[in-house]
């Protein structure tokens, strides 16, 4: 068999990169491997579903085998790799055979960040990473009306939005003083708040769960105060962590998630990373622009050239209907000034740094129709 | 729950075996709790780490064949989480430093929801429920009980200091008996929602009441009680207890609870007839039988399983907390001759 290239994942990211690789190269083998199911889908639509009336079975935008076709390459569905071996270029597979690669991408995503709680009904809370745990959530909820969600980031905040416009009865729970804490400054989150409060969505702010037991009929999720919810359903949405497990094992250079550089290569020659699980150039970024913006220069320099990671101004769209939020978030670790116009829902937040120089902003609202104006702004600053 | 023989019988509906559980089954009287107890400073101490308390409460469950678990705690937490200063004194019991005599300290008691300073109980119920084969009860004491230690200053023969301020200023009294009434509610509803199956409210000294006050100023409390509890709670069972309060029970069966506690001085046969079919029944047995030869022990058992007679809604228990120095072992004797009357009877129909 001729070494190709072998890429391991196949979520948003590991397709990205495919694509990107066959637009420069349609003779190489190609090969996908992925524990799960291999449709190409986009995992930020998972949270979002109910809102457009979509079932799980309805979200894959291309089956593994339209996709194989697509992309001229073998895609072994539900198929683990456990192991690499970076000296004989080999992946060992959990069906016990080994699978030989010329250039590797790593693509494997996040794990979610398993609640830190007690009770005995640990092993019923359901976290939404990828399309199956969606689906059997859905199947859970279908007989249900009362919903928890533990985390009120950005994927707690859309949940909260979605269940509630299906007509879930939602609570937050939230160790965070407002929704989106970290992304936004605190006006913006409470334009959230209290949208979001308006179709329906009870807050515990500042409330940190303790435990979570199995009652008749019902979860009872207690909180660090003595209170207690009693929901049907329980979601944690408290946030994702780079899947290392692969790479820490290869001996790949590890920081938050994979080492990379510019070239988006890991320490070790032919064995490159992308995704929620690369940190490149000292940044983990669990966001659909950079990674998109990496798999155009992955593919390329898989087909040997040596493109680099240039970001472009990339604004994080969080999808919440009764309030829409867009930010770009400042560097981390500058003090920066926030600078807030507007009224109730529609506000403007503009992050100025000591200098005055624009560098990030949050808008909420209508005022989320200001993105590309400010972009080009900042873009021209910039330029 | 594999055992629900406790929340049948409380709705009244036929059992395989009358259920059975002690008041006070938790405590001194058990060595391990003894030990157990040696764990933390002093009993206050005690009721404030979950841990300690459901180990306390699994203990007398691992002994005995009983049909119920009852939280481990105090009915003076309550008190203390209104800001007053108690202490559990070797040989004195619960004393309060402070107690309220005028209407300026009822100013100074805390008015806010109390629950988040009682969270160690609702962690207590959280923790055990999962642990337990039976039902879980919770319990708090009634608001008259509490005044009385609150007023009083700590336990009492004659009640002086509460009387004279009862007969003196009814309405001072009768403040702090809304004020407790409302955070009690509040007390056993979260009680519920940590697990609790059934609430039972311990009303120790409504029976040094004439007949007119009982009314007023204990029974008219502990029905609020129930009544908030059952518009928030349908379907939790709640069961009232007066000691000394056996002239009353038409009464009690009328606040809408669903079971009364008798204690050892009202008869069972009677009380039955006089209650009809509107609320289950428990209790009767004197705990200081327990002190008695094993045939005593089973005589007076039997005695109450047979003075109940052929109904549905019959819980057995003590007619007050088992007393600290009863041999476990009699417990034992109490129990068996229970099971053993049951499965005579069963083998007879």
């Amino acid at each position: 068999m001729k070494a190709g290239v072998v890429i391991v994942g196949s979520g948003l990211s590991g397709y990205s990169v495919a694509k990107a690789f066959r637009e420069a190269d349609t003779t190489t083998p190609l090969t996908i491997f992925s524990s799960q199911e291999a449709h190409y889908y986009s995992k930020p639509l998972l949270s979002t579903a109910l809102t457009q009336k979509r079932t799980p079975e309805a979200l894959p935008m291309a089956s593994t085998a339209d996709m194989e076709a697509k992309l001229f390459a073998k895609i072994y569905a539900k198929t683990t790799v456990t192991a690499i071996d970076s000296v004989n270029h080999t992946l060992q597979l959990d069906t016990g055979e080994s699978y030989p690669y010329a250039q590797l991408v790593l693509a494997v995503g996040a794990n979610a960040i398993q609640p830190k709680l007690q009770g005995n009904a640990l092993g019923n809370v359901h976290s939404v990473n990828n399309l199956e745990a969606y689906a059997h959530f859905r199947d859970t909820i279908e007989t249900k009306k009362t919903i928890t969600i533990l985390g009120s980031g950005l994927v707690g905040c859309e949940f909260a939005n979605d269940l509630s416009n299906a007509g879930y009865k939602v609570s937050v729970i939230s160790p965070e003083g407002y929704p989106l804490a970290a992304l936004v400054p605190e006006p913006i989150g409470r334009a959230v708040q209290a949208a979001l409060q308006g179709v329906g969505v009870q807050w515990h702010l500042n409330r940190l769960a303790v435990s979570v037991n199995a009652a008749e009929g019902h979860y009872r999720v207690r909180l660090a105060d003595g209170s207690f919810l009693t929901p049907e359903v329980v979601l944690s949405a408290v946030g994702i962590r780079p899947n290392i497990t692969l790479a820490k094992q290869a001996g790949l250079a590890i920081n938050q998630g994979i080492v990379v550089n510019e070239y988006l290569e890991t320490s070790q020659p032919h064995i490159y990373a992308i995704g929620d699980c690369a940190e490149v150039l000292g940044q983990v970024y669990l966001y659909v622009a950079p990674l998109l913006h990496c798999a155009n220069v992955l593919g390329k320099n898989l087909a040997g050239g040596r493109a680099t990671v240039h970001y472009p101004l990339m604004p994080i769209v969080i999808k919440t209907p009764a309030c829409p939020v867009v930010v770009l978030p400042p560097p981390k670790g500058l003090s920066v000034e926030w600078k807030i116009e507007g009224d109730n829902t529609h506000l403007k937040a503009l992050c100025y740094s000591k200098e005055g120089r624009l560098i990030g902003f949050a808008l909420s609202g209508q005022k989320t129709q200001e993105k590309m104006q400010l972009i080009k702004k900042m873009t021209e600053c910039v330029g | 729950m594999v055992n629900n023989r406790f929340l049948q019988a409380l709705r009244r509906q036929p059992v395989d075996s009358t259920p059975l559980w002690m008041m006070r089954q938790a405590g001194r009287y058990l060595p391990e709790y003894r030990e157990l107890r040696q764990k933390a400073r002093d009993f206050l101490d005690f009721c404030h780490q979950p841990a300690l308390c459901v180990e306390a409460m699994l203990q007398p469950l691992r002994r005995f064949d009983l049909d119920a678990a009852i939280l481990f705690s105090d009915i003076l937490v309550i008190p203390h989480a209104m800001g007053m200063n108690l202490a559990f004194k070797e040989g004195e019991g619960p004393v309060f430093s402070s107690p309220i005599r005028t209407a300026d300290d009822l100013k100074a008691l805390k008015t806010d929801t109390l629950t988040p300073h009682l969270s160690y109980v609702f962690e207590t119920l959280d923790r055990v429920k999962p642990l337990l084969q039976v039902p879980l009860l919770g319990f708090a004491g009634s608001p008259w009980t509490l005044a009385t230690y609150m007023i009083e200053g700590r336990s009492s023969k004659l009640f002086r200091s509460i009387k004279t301020l009862l007969y003196q200023k009814p309405q001072v009294v009768e403040e702090l008996l809304a004020l407790l009434s409302t955070h009690l509610m509040d007390y056993l509803s979260h009680q519920i929602q940590a697990g609790a199956d059934a609430v039972m409210i311990f009303d120790s000294w409504g029976g040094i009441l004439t007949t007119p006050d009982y009314h007023r100023f204990s029974l008219k409390p502990m029905q609020r009680m129930v009544q908030g509890l059952k518009k928030r709670h349908p379907h939790t069972p709640i069961i009232l207890f007066t000691k000394g309060g056996g002239q009353w029970l038409e009464a009690m069966a009328n606040t809408g609870a669903d079971a009364l506690s008798l204690d050892w001085i009202t008869d069972l046969a009677q009380a039955r007839q006089r209650v009809g079919h509107r609320v289950a029944l428990q209790g009767n047995l004197d705990p200081l039988i327990l002190y008695g030869s094993p045939d005593t022990i089973r005589s007076h058992s039997r005695r109450i399983l047979e003075a109940y007679g052929e109904e549905t809604g019959h819980i057995f228990n003590l007619g007050h907390g088992i007393d600290p120095h009863t041999p476990p072992e009699n417990v034992t004797i109490m129990i068996d001759t229970v099971r053993e009357y049951c499965r005579n009877k069963r083998m007879a129909a």
